[in-house]
């Protein structure tokens, strides 16, 4: 049982693929600036994370060695791009604007990573969780910046308006979103925050 | 047992795997693709009426000599919203006018786009984004007058000057020589 909440705790934070890894921060960027859509994006790569290991991890034996990658890829996009359709189908707005990111989750690299280091050596089961939760570490990290960002930004939690409106200007009031949040590189700004807290409070992943 | 690092069965592999994995995936894509047309539907009838700035709108689409246009109607009010379409950075984008009545006034105007990047040329999808049109007259000056410029995304912005001074241009025949919108469209379907 030890064991597995040491997993949990590693996949989480202590080999966390955004902030030690630094794997898959391009996507951070891009899909953080609401916090719905960092919840939609997180779903997706946690479960082409979780599927994809599964399924390469329980086929691995038959994988011809010269073609290992692409039946990756292969693996992988199959499951990115059901993910993309049931968007487009069931979460439209979304998926609308998430855009091209959805199909990108084919190339990040936290999910080829996975498949490479655990699902070729490892039990489906064991891979399973270990997709899963690499894939929950993204989702994490996403979560964060994006909390930040759209409070910040539009004052505003899951599209909620948490800032009363009468605080703003243009009601009178002092207040006035920073719109610098909303800009990419503030992401980038965010999550080296994160990266110099993380790094100061745990000695073991320091360089 | 074949030899697994052997031609043949490499060959095999790769083929029976994608064959399966398109197969399945064009199964889903055909099943689902009902619902994701009455969400485009759905999307560019929201579109239009947020051009128009009518929440409740009803929409029906108009022709005239392959020209296209959309008629909303809320109570007493009627708008007519001219449809653009042009290259972003990425891929398609496409847009609505909506005219004020009887002048050569835009009203508002809603963008959308296939793959522009999110947070940058995406933008053009932003409600503030298509507002900024809004009580500009619908000439050439429409194009380029700062209001296209979006940071950080040139060329989506370039690609949105270009689209609106085409659709300018289609549809000068439409307008009288007092600039009023004439309306001479047969009823092409309704949205």
């Amino acid at each position: 049982m030890a064991n597995y909440k040491d997993t949990i705790r590693k996949s989480l934070l202590g080999s966390n693929p955004v902030t030690v890894l630094v794997l898959g921060i391009c996507s951070v960027l891009a899909v953080t600036v609401h916090m719905k859509e960092a919840l939609v994006m997180g779903i997706a790569v946690t479960l082409v994370s979780a599927l994809s290991n599964l399924v390469v991890s329980s086929i691995r034996k038959t994988i011809p060695a010269r073609i290992r990658i692409i039946v990756e890829l292969l693996v992988v996009s199959f499951f990115v791009i059901l993910a993309d359709q049931l968007m487009k189908a069931y979460a439209y707005p979304e998926s609308r604007n998430l855009s091209v990111y959805v199909g990108l989750i084919i190339t990040n690299c936290i999910i080829m990573g996975r498949l490479e280091s655990c699902a070729l050596s490892h039990k489906p089961v064991e891979a399973l969780a270990d997709g899963f939760l690499n894939g929950l570490g993204y989702a994490l990290v996403l979560l964060v910046v994006a909390f930040f960002r759209e409070f910040f930004g539009f004052g505003s939690i899951f599209g909620l308006q948490i800032v009363p409106q009468g605080w703003y200007y243009a009601a009178g009031g002092f207040y006035e979103n920073n719109g610098l949040f909303i800009l990419p590189p503030m992401a980038l700004i965010i999550i080296g925050y994160i990266v110099w807290l993380q790094r100061t409070l745990d000695k073991d992943i320091q360089e | 047992m074949m030899n697994k690092n052997g031609n043949l069965y490499t060959l095999l592999y790769a083929l029976i795997l994608a064959a399966f994995v398109a197969g399945v995936l064009a199964w889903v894509s055909t099943s689902l693709a009902p619902r994701r047309k009455a969400n485009e539907e759905a999307d560019k009838i929201a579109s239009i009426r947020s051009a128009a700035g009518m929440a409740e709108a009803s929409v029906d689409s108009l022709e005239r000599d392959g020209l296209k246009v959309f008629r909303t109607v809320e109570g007493e009010d009627t708008v007519y919203v001219l449809p653009c379409a042009g290259d972003g950075l990425w891929g398609l984008i496409w847009g609505y006018v909506a005219l004020e009545p009887d002048t050569c006034l835009v009203r508002g105007a809603s963008f959308s786009h296939k793959s522009e990047t999110p947070g940058l040329g995406g933008r053009i999808g932003d409600k503030a984004f298509g507002s900024l049109f809004g009580g500009r007259a619908f000439d050439s000056s429409l194009a380029g007058s700062g209001i296209d410029a979006l940071s950080g995304a040139t060329m989506t912005a370039r690609g949105v000057e270009k689209m609106i001074l085409q659709c300018v241009e289609k549809y000068v025949p439409c307008f009288d020589s007092t600039g009023r919108f004439v309306f001479d469209f047969e009823k092409d379907g309704q949205l």
